[in-house]
């Protein structure tokens, strides 16, 4: 079932289908508040915040409209206004609660997929970009929209965001640049062990 | 030395899958024949690759969580 029609059976007062769309969208919402605010509890809050304020306005919620760019725009919205409040009342980023923790960290947060080195530092890197590029990278590359569609949420024009993404591309690999020359140097290193055996 | 625009500007229209066949031809040439191209085009490759990765799961309950909220919502109230 499509979206709109799910959205439909909502607004005709079938609230139990809502779930479908929970399903559908928890994981790219919930990963969009992580990428966005670097800590896992603030972005299944926020994601669950979202779902709520969603559902609440689906009755005003206009057919010929995205379902999905609706919520994403609800959801970064309410990640933008954590990220305001952090400095009053925030959650340290999981990178920061990692480093604070004793003991071995990767059994102390489990529902993280990837917590090696490398990704890490990655995060930490996303987490220092201006939050304007910040979305506009997250919602492209971790999310995978079109440019119209990162357009519709963030409300500006692609060729807006297209610079802010490229932007954030940039000031990443500069970031990552330590990283990343380890990686080709080690990448390197390995091709030529190779030829000396063959 | 730094790059030449026209250079970063073919790299990051690649990036996005936006660039034209014309385009295309011109990033292959360019990559085969600038050692600083091709570097700079694999680091950003590699950025945009990493960044795939970061990723958590929903937890089991996340779903009912909301619904049970919504139908909080839609009780009447006393």
């Amino acid at each position: 079932m499509d979206d709109s029609t799910i959205v439909g059976k909502c607004q005709g007062g079938q609230a139990e289908f809502y779930g479908q769309l929970v399903d559908k969208y928890s994981g790219r919402i919930i990963n969009l508040g992580y990428a966005m605010m670097g800590n896992r509890h603030d972005a299944e809050d926020v994601a669950q915040e979202a779902f709520v304020r969603a559902y609440k306005g689906l009755a005003k919620f206009q057919k010929k409209a995205k379902f999905s760019s609706w919520l994403y725009q609800i959801a970064l919205n309410l990640c933008k206004d954590h990220l305001k409040a952090k400095s009053r009342h925030a959650r340290p980023t999981d990178d920061e609660q990692l480093a604070n923790m004793d003991g071995n960290p990767k059994d102390q947060a489990p529902r993280i997929i990837i917590q090696d080195e490398l990704s890490g530092k990655m995060r930490e890197a996303i987490n220092k970009l201006p939050v304007l590029y910040r979305e506009a990278f997250v919602l492209r590359h971790l999310q995978g929209l079109e440019y119209e569609d990162v357009a519709t949420i963030t409300t500006v024009p692609a060729d807006t965001v297209r610079v802010r993404a490229y932007r954030a591309r940039e000031m990443l690999r500069e970031s990552m640049a330590p990283n990343v020359d380890t990686f080709w140097r080690e990448k390197a290193a390995k091709e030529k062990g190779k030829g000396r055996k063959e | 030395m730094t790059m030449k625009k026209d250079d970063k500007k073919l790299i990051h229209k690649a990036l996005d899958g936006e660039a034209n066949q014309s385009e295309t031809k011109r990033l292959n040439e360019r990559l085969q024949s600038d050692g600083r191209v091709r570097s700079e085009f694999e680091q950003l490759k590699k950025v945009v690759k990493d960044t795939t990765k970061i990723r958590i799961d929903v937890p089991p309950d996340f779903t009912k969580n909301v619904m049970d909220e919504t139908k909080r919502m839609r009780k009447p109230k006393p």
